[in-house]
């Protein structure tokens, strides 16, 4: 996903630009997780080792969020360790993340589009 | 310090910036992730969790109030991103523009360095400080209605505004406001002759200075009788012209000028006649020569729109 000059520098700002791409698909990263109840650092290694690193404190209180917001379900388990705060995609949550996917693949086939002109 | 114990000290940081209802929940939470990720770098690390591998966690996951921020439902703007400048400005403005008229009086009556010093303090408990109420009267007015936009946003399509011809002239509001010129000039030009034909004390109160009118008024008839001329001719074009602009700002600054020469001198010959009109007179000459500047840089800015723009000439 990151690009290099050929010199092998990174050109100024790419990071934030970076950044900003991926904060664009965090919550649809999110809910494709959220088929199966996870809790917080659970879903974070997950999302990890699939290729999505997400800061802590941007995962953690998303996760309260999209809770808030109706798209998931939570409660708390206590299971082979400290109680934890288990969350999992509703009824709404499971239609976002139907209609993100086809949003993202859209814009996935539009962009591939766009970029395949321009290489 | 011990991991655990920061780790709370962190937590109580920003369960105490989040709502009461949501503190005790997110704090428990919070406590147990915050826990189990500072577990997983210490098994990664190879080593027991210290303070300093603790103060990079928590350093890393965010200031307490950015991350109590990232819990809480979205808030409403007291003033908007866009509106930050003007609003600092008339803020500011306001403030200044107060200092400004009390400040001076402050050291123009102290006869002394040390009096100064006094009147200073004594202003500044009063006049200083209490022009703070313009900046704490416009966060209210921002705050009512930040929170009036976010319960009841508008859902009101934008439309275009009323292109106005600043050109075109009504005849008929013309037509009145010449006639309304001539009965107003017919008053004022008549002055002198009633002044010296009517009852004492009235006569020798508005009694006119002769020099004032030998010298100084007879420059008037003329510039009304061509500045009424010119408006004629407007309202039988019915709109203005470049040519009638320039000519009408030419008038503007000439009066404007006429009138503060008038304040520079005796216009009556009683004193205590002669102090208001003066004042008001170069206030007129003020205002008129503002707005003569205002006018020129219309013009020039009319002129650049119509390099790009013909049709707005």
């Amino acid at each position: 996903m990151v690009a290099a000059t050929t010199t092998g520098r990174r050109p100024d700002g790419l990071e934030k630009l970076d950044q900003e791409l991926r904060r664009g698909v965090v919550v649809l990263a999110v809910l494709t997780q959220l088929r199966e109840a996870q809790y917080g650092y659970s879903l974070r290694q997950a999302l990890a080792a699939n290729g999505m690193p997400i800061e802590e404190g941007t995962l953690y209180p998303l996760l309260r969020r999209l809770e808030g917001q109706g798209v998931l379900d939570s409660e708390w388990r206590i299971e082979d360790g400290p109680p934890r705060r288990y969350y999992r995609l509703n009824a709404a949550g499971a239609a976002l993340l139907s209609a993100l996917t086809i949003s993202w693949r859209d814009l996935n086939a539009v962009m591939d589009r766009l970029i395949g002109e321009g290489a | 310090m011990d991991p655990m114990t920061l780790i709370e000290s962190y937590v109580d940081d920003v369960a105490r910036r989040l709502p009461r209802r949501l503190r005790a929940d997110v704090a428990l939470e919070l406590r147990a992730l915050l826990t189990e990720e500072l577990a997983g770098r210490a098994s990664e690390a190879g080593r027991e969790p210290d303070e300093a591998m603790t103060l990079a966690l928590l350093r890393g996951f965010g200031a307490p109030a950015d991350v109590a921020a990232r819990y809480r439902p979205g808030g409403f703007s007291i003033v908007q991103p866009q509106a930050a400048p003007g609003f600092a400005l008339l803020c500011l403005g306001g403030l200044g523009l107060q200092w400004a008229l009390t400040l001076p009086g402050v050291f123009l009556g102290a006869a002394s360095a040390n009096e100064a010093a006094v009147r200073l303090g004594s202003w500044w408990l009063t006049g200083g400080l209490g022009a703070f109420w313009w900046p704490g009267f416009l966060v209210t007015i921002a705050i009512i209605a930040g929170w009036i936009t976010q319960r009841w946003p508008s859902h009101a399509e934008w439309a275009p505004r009323r292109v106005v011809d600043p050109d075109q002239v009504s005849r008929p509001l013309l037509s009145l406001g010449l006639a309304a010129w001539l009965v107003g000039a017919g008053i004022v030009l008549s002055l002198p002759w009633v002044a010296a034909h009517g009852p004492q004390p009235l006569a020798r109160i508005f009694a006119f200075d002769p020099a004032f009118l030998r010298w100084k008024a007879i420059w008037l008839p003329p510039l009304w009788a061509g500045h009424f001329l010119l408006y004629a001719v407007v309202m039988r074009h019915g709109r203005w012209r470049p040519l009638t602009r320039r000519v009408g700002l030419g008038f503007t600054l000439a009066i404007s000028l006429l009138c503060g020469w008038w304040a520079t001198g005796p216009i009556f010959t009683a004193p205590t006649t002669d102090g208001l009109p003066r004042v008001a007179l170069a206030i007129i000459a003020v205002g008129g020569l503002l707005g003569a500047v205002v006018g020129l840089w219309r013009e020039q800015t009319r002129l650049g729109r119509a390099a790009l723009h013909p049709a707005m000439m």
